[in-house]
């Protein structure tokens, strides 16, 4: 051998590369498109919005021959002015995935059968029929998604609670904003932002609250990046509680303890207030101090909504003078809040001082870090606090932003109003809007309930008891997402339990079904989108669903529907359905409030925010200046309540529901990737996706993966209370974990994460938290 | 003074040894060394196009003639460096304007920091992959991986039960080069420009795939002679609808001036 060490090293070091070069490319397989005989000249370009998350950005699809050949960003996009991210880009591949499902699938002798969709249509009918004269009409569900188009979610309302007559109606939308939706109805008493998307043209200061923007939301993140080039005063602070590409890219990272953020929160009001930076004016004028319930345990506790029957709870909002709010702020100095999120006192200064300048616009983000909490309510309250105190509401570039993570979870979920609690117009405790959906749905008062029945979490127990025969889940896959997830597949597999499942794909919850129902898929159908910034989007039915059993989720209910007798309230037909039940459903949004805009509007441009009035969208609201419905002849007019004032809350740091012990001695925390959307059955069918992020993985951090003698790839063992999983360690990977802290995305169905979570919730949203709970980690 | 003598005589022998030494040190070290350095790289020139070859009047003229084919590699050309074809560049998207995926492995620390410009923002030859970096036509953008997934496989997602599941997904022919609206006309752009209008980023330089090579990438106003082709439905490719919106007003475009209160 002639080599020296030198040598040696270089040729290892060449071949080291060469083979990585190599194992990454094997067979180049993602690039061989199958070509069409179309020639590229051939394709037309349609406008829709994304199929993914909530930023909603407005694509252009390339149609050739009837079908989706070619995506890109629209400019005419007020969300992402002709920019995508890679799942946007490849988000048509995901029609054609070669299982989709094309044919209806009935359970006979314990076996999947075939049949038409018109046939197990009629007998979910008839299952439904039958419960409801054995057991009631409670005891018969949906379950429908903040996937489900405007249309979806209009025909499932009406239906379960203006047909049928019960509240058991929730949604998966339950598990990713029902805590950004009750922190606006405390705060404002009216849901979703007060600003939009154009905030982040004005803002000097980001703060992101455990929200990786950079892979969750990247085109609105981008667009941080974009304003942080031009303009060297914007600064970017994330809050995290492990490091992220968002965290990396920030100019000032802040890793704080889980559900420490409650502290933080009340530390920067606590800093506003002692160093005046106040705005006295705003406070005496818009606020109103507010305190409510705060006991954990007792006839009278919060809990953590792990009771069997633990649900909806109601706050008991009392008036608080400032001199108490102040006092209630002493508890959290920055040396005291230091010792309990670990954030340095100095680091909260700073961050003191960014909200307080009285020069610096300030947008705060969120998403699921702080929705997905179960105190997520207070911590939505406590944000926005920080707004209220120092005036920054409700003018552009200062906004307190809620993100979502589908594309209609607001327009869909929040709007039309999928909830137990919710119609379309106002809840279903509120005599008014019963009134009003009694008569636009034309069906008899006394026919809606008042009392809300189960959210999400709780209908799965219902069903594993028993309270529930029959539940009907259109568009999401809860086996899969439900936190505490073998107790309810358990429950949904029981004898006398009937599980119909509509959706495109097989996934885990299709594997629990009695009638799987074949669905159209997004372009294969109209309908209407509605993003995180209150812009619905509409989208035309562009090629033919992947078979003629193939139908649209409001097809299906309305098709059932009719079947149970309800003709009159379903007058369309499955041509004119979409445009139908938006104009009909338009009628309850009438007024400056939340105006929708028409039809036709909607269908000529890429995106309209609400309120729309006399020809004109609302921006900003409840600012006098830029916003019809404010009355009250003031600057600003919190009109979502009655006394026109914001609510300034007084709500404590509390302990989670289940934190590190010497049994389990980790915090595990769950979440997504950039790559895969939700739980994976569309991203993953992508090949240019699934080969990026192939399968899941547990990341942690490297000296304790030392101290487990665990290498990057090599297997863990995770255990929780609930569950026990195998699952291949990440280390120093695109995430990276604090020491005793471990992250695993949720998106794989073979690593089923949710299997260890915990089913605790918040208990006024009951959304569930999925970002911490105590668990083992040893080496497999 | 109190010289030493012999002073003289031992400066000069210590320098002899040194020297000796030296010589024999490099004489032997070469023959143990014998480091295997890489074509060397020609000069950086002044500008800003980085440390690339450039093209020969004789290679430009082929280039013009058929598309670069028969180009032979500049004097310089690193050996083993593969010359980038449309055919390479295709097999790295979905569609044609889709953004490529990373063809090469991401390490950790480059996958959180994403400074993948370090390469792509100017281009140049990276010894490890003996290859040319391609140049970004959009180097303003620092979130890369947002648009550009990795490739850490090749096979496709099936279930762990059931059948295997294949994208079953076509797009069209990517377009031909050299659309000309008239013979002797500068060709047509068949592509949006959004995201891609530095144009010399992908039409010059080593990494340039060669039948689109532009034989005067010194010219700068490329728009000048080259149009754009317009799609069937009004829409050019940059997405811009030629139809007017009836519902759009400009106040409703404008709002009012988001400067007030």
């Amino acid at each position: 051998m002639d080599f020296n060490r030198r040598e040696l090293l270089k040729k290892m070091a060449f071949a080291a590369a060469c083979s990585a070069a190599v194992a990454g490319t094997p067979g180049v397989s993602f690039g061989a498109w199958q070509e069409s005989d179309a020639n590229s000249a051939d394709i037309t370009w349609h406008k829709s919005p994304c199929r993914f998350c909530g930023v909603g950005c407005s694509l252009l699809l390339g149609i050739s021959n009837g079908r989706a050949v070619a995506v890109k960003g629209d400019p005419r996009g007020a969300a992402n002015r002709g920019l995508a991210c890679v799942k946007g880009f490849h988000s048509v591949q995901a029609l054609y995935g070669s299982d989709r499902l094309k044919k209806a699938l009935v359970k006979k002798d314990g076996k999947m059968v075939e049949v038409p969709i018109t046939e197990a249509l009629d007998l979910v009918a008839a299952k439904m029929k039958e419960s409801i004269d054995k057991h009631g009409k409670d005891s018969v569900a949906m379950y429908t998604s903040g996937q489900s188009t405007i249309p979806d979610g209009y025909a499932a309302s009406k239906f379960m609670k203006g047909c049928i007559g019960t509240n058991n109606l929730d949604c998966n939308a339950r598990l990713c904003m029902a805590s950004a939706v009750t922190g606006f109805m405390t705060s404002f008493g009216i849901d979703e932002p007060m600003g939009c998307y154009e905030d982040f043209d004005h803002a000097d200061v980001f703060v992101t609250w455990g929200n990786n923007m950079a892979e969750m939301h990247p085109v609105l993140f981008s667009r941080m990046l974009d304003r942080r080039q031009r303009d060297k005063k914007v600064t970017i602070v994330a809050l995290e509680t492990r490091t992220t590409r968002s965290g990396v890219a920030s100019d000032k990272q802040m890793i704080f303890q889980p559900n420490t953020d409650l502290a933080i929160a009340n530390c920067i009001s606590h800093l506003i207030v002692k160093n005046g930076w106040v705005d006295a004016d705003f406070v005496k004028n818009y606020v109103s101090i507010k305190k409510g319930r705060t006991a954990i345990e007792g006839p009278d506790g919060l809990g953590y909504g792990l009771g069997e029957k633990d649900g909806l709870q109601k706050d008991k909002p009392e008036p608080a003078t400032w001199e108490e709010y102040v006092k209630f702020l002493e508890d959290y100095t920055p040396e005291a809040v230091e010792k309990i999120s670990g954030v340095k006192a100095d680091d909260l200064r700073t961050l003191g001082a960014l909200y307080g300048d009285p020069a610096r616009k300030v947008m705060s983000l969120w998403c699921m870090g702080m929705n997905q909490h179960t105190r997520g309510t207070w911590i939505n309250n406590l944000v926005y606090n920080l707004h209220l105190l120092t005036g920054k509401i409700s003018k552009p570039g200062n906004s307190p932003f809620s993100l979502t993570g589908q594309p209609s979870a607001c327009g869909t979920a929040r709007e039309v109003g999928t909830f137990t609690h919710r119609l379309p117009h106002g809840v279903v405790s509120d005599e008014h809007s019963r009134h009003m959906a009694a008569e636009i749905w034309g069906v008899p008062y006394e026919r809606i309930p008042s009392k809300p029945t189960y959210s999400a979490v709780p209908m799965f127990r219902a069903l594993d008891r028993g309270d529930l025969k029959f539940i009907w889940i259109q568009c999401t896959n809860p086996m899969v997402t439900l936190p505490n997830h073998n107790r309810y597949r358990d429950g949904s597999l029981k004898e006398d339990r009937f599980v119909v499942v509509s959706d495109v794909y097989p996934t885990p919850t299709t594997d629990v079904a009695d009638v799987i129902l074949p669905a159209a898929m997004w372009i294969e159908r109209e309908g209407m989108y509605g993003n995180s910034e209150r812009r619905t989007q509409h989208f035309d039915k562009l090629i033919a669903p992947a078979s003629e059993d193939c139908w649209p989720d409001a097809v299906q209910t309305m098709y059932v529907a009719k079947k149970l007798g309800f003709d009159k309230e379903f007058p369309w037909t499955p041509e004119n359905y979409a445009e139908g039940m938006y104009r009909e459903y338009c009628k309850f949004q009438e007024g400056a409030l939340h105006g929708m805009a028409p039809y036709e509007v909607l269908k000529a441009r890429p995106g309209v925010l609400w309120p729309y009035v006399n020809g004109k969208s609302t921006r900003w609201r409840f600012n006098s200046a830029l916003d019809p419905a404010c009355t009250n002849g003031k600057a600003f007019h919190f009109y979502g309540n009655k006394d026109g004032k914001a609510n300034l809350w007084l709500r404590p740091y509390q302990k989670p529901a289940e934190s590190p012990d010497t049994e389990y001695p980790f915090w595990l925390n769950t979440g997504r990737v950039l790559e895969h959307w939700h739980s994976g059955s569309m991203t993953r069918r992508i090949p240019a996706l699934h080969g990026s992020v192939p399968e899941s993985y547990c990341e942690m951090h490297e000296e304790d993966a030392r101290a487990l003698e665990v290498y990057d790839g090599d297997m863990v063992k995770l255990t929780t209370r609930r569950g026990v999983l195998e699952i291949p360690a990440r280390i120093n990977g695109r995430g990276r974990p604090v020491r005793g802290q471990v992250f695993v995305p949720f998106f794989d169905e073979n690593y089923m994460i949710n299997k260890l979570t915990i089913d605790a919730f918040d208990p006024y949203s009951n959304q569930p938290d999925y970002k911490k709970c105590a668990v083992r980690v040893e080496k497999a | 003074m109190n010289h030493d003598p012999h002073l003289g005589r031992r400066l000069f022998g210590i320098a002899v040894f040194l020297g000796l030494s030296a010589v024999a040190v490099a004489y032997v070290g070469e023959s143990i060394v014998k480091p295997k350095i890489l074509p060397p790289l020609p000069v950086l020139q002044a500008d800003d196009k980085g440390p690339l070859p450039t093209i020969s009047p004789q290679d430009r003229e082929a280039l013009r003639q058929d598309g670069g084919r028969s180009a032979a590699a500049p004097a310089e050309w690193p050996e083993g460096a593969p010359q980038r074809d449309l055919a390479t560049v295709y097999s790295r998207r979905a569609y044609h304007g889709a953004p490529p995926v990373i063809p090469h492995a991401v390490d950790n620390a480059l996958e959180i920091k994403q400074n993948c410009n370090s390469c792509h923002e100017k281009g140049g030859f990276v010894p490890n992959f003996k290859a040319f970096a391609p140049v970004t036509p959009h180097p303003q953008y620092e979130n890369c991986l947002q648009c550009h997934a990795m490739a850490k496989s090749s096979e496709e997602f099936s279930r762990a039960e059931g059948p295997s599941q294949k994208n079953l997904w076509t797009s069209p022919k990517p377009p031909l080069t050299k659309q000309l609206g008239l013979a002797s006309a500068p060709p047509k752009i068949p592509h949006s420009l959004h995201l891609r209008d530095k144009c010399l980023a992908c039409h010059d330089g080593p990494a340039a795939p060669v039948e689109i090579r532009c034989p005067h990438p010194e010219r700068g106003n490329c728009l000048q002679c080259h149009a754009q082709s317009v799609d069937s439905n009004g829409l050019s490719h940059l997405g811009r609808s030629r139809k007017a919106d009836p519902f759009r007003r400009s106040s409703d475009a404008q709002g009012l001036s988001p400067a007030a209160p």
